[in-house]
């Protein structure tokens, strides 16, 4: 083994294990090296979720628009998708949902939709922009339509 | 022999300073490894059950999409398409879903088809004018809504 000689304090000096000291380095590398490696894989984790997400989300705005597609009525298409007891927890025109896109007053995905209508001689166009955000940010928008006929001045 | 004494307690000091070190380091290793292979094999079966199960409810409500029409087989476990001179049908079958074609004037049949997804079940119904498919894989549904016709 190699030593050296550090001075502690006036007249006496003590041997230093410069083994001790590399293994001291490499500790330290290495426990950077892993922090390293568990934020990548933290990040990773985060992204896997948001993923996952944005899938179901998409799933969701698809069947969304689907119904509503069928006859303008957003209401109907939310009640449809979710379930009549669970539409109904509708804010204003906000739902929240958890992060498979059920109905969940704890959920984290916030989905707000608008809605709007263009009257025509012969009915009524109807335009709802579905968008879905995570924490404020948005993940996934769409926007679909309906022509309703009898509705508008044709209705009238 | 004093001195002797000492540094022979000094290296057995290091030593142990050393060894525990290299402990430390081992378990911390150790504990790395298998967070980051737990993380990593989450991550991997949430998207082979999401995707797979997306891409056949996908598959399926594209079909229908682009099918002349529709008719539901064995009240939801299958589905037989006909698309001009074709008649395809679809069926889940033995923990896969499988699609087979034939000649429209053919009787749809539920054997002898392709394999397409491996999933835990699909069922597809018929409520006011929509379709809704579900898929289960891996215990969790997922489900979508397409017009008919």
């Amino acid at each position: 083994m190699i030593y050296l000689k550090i001075k502690v304090s006036a007249g006496e000096t003590r041997p230093v294990n410069l083994f001790f000291i590399e293994l001291i380095i490499s500790l330290l590398f290495f426990s950077f090296s892993g922090a390293v490696v568990l934020r990548v894989f933290a990040y990773a984790d985060s992204k896997a979720r948001l993923g996952s997400v944005l899938e179901n989300a998409t799933l969701c705005a698809q069947s969304i628009a689907e119904a509503y597609s069928s006859d303008g009525d957003i209401g109907g298409a939310l009640s449809v998708v979710f379930g009549e007891e669970q539409a109904a927890y509708a804010d204003g025109s906000e739902l929240t949902l958890d992060n498979k896109c059920s109905v969940s007053e704890s959920g984290t995905v916030r989905l707000s939709y608008s809605e709007n209508i263009t009257e025509y001689a012969a009915g009524e166009l109807r335009a709802v922009t579905l968008r879905f955000s995570v924490s404020g940010e948005e993940l996934y928008s769409l926007t679909c339509s309906a022509y309703v006929p009898e509705g508008g001045a044709a209705g009238e | 022999m004093r001195n002797l004494k000492i540094k022979e307690k000094a290296d057995s000091v290091s030593a142990f300073g050393s060894m525990l070190l290299f402990l430390i380091f081992a378990v911390c290793t150790l504990l790395i490894i298998v967070t980051a292979a737990g993380t990593y094999s989450r991550i991997s079966d949430d998207f082979d059950g999401l995707y797979g199960g997306s891409a056949a409810l996908r598959y399926v409500s594209n079909k229908i999409r682009s099918a002349d029409s529709a008719e539901l087989l064995d009240g939801g476990n299958g589905l037989a398409l006909r698309n001009g001179g074709v008649v395809s049908v679809i069926y889940f079958e033995d923990g896969e879903l499988y699609e087979r074609s034939a000649a429209a004037d053919a009787e749809p049949e539920r054997s002898g088809g392709e394999p397409l997804f491996a999933l835990d079940g699909i069922s597809i119904s018929l409520e006011d004018g929509l379709y809704r498919i579900t898929a289960a894989l891996n215990g969790e549904e997922y489900s979508v809504l397409v017009r008919e016709g």
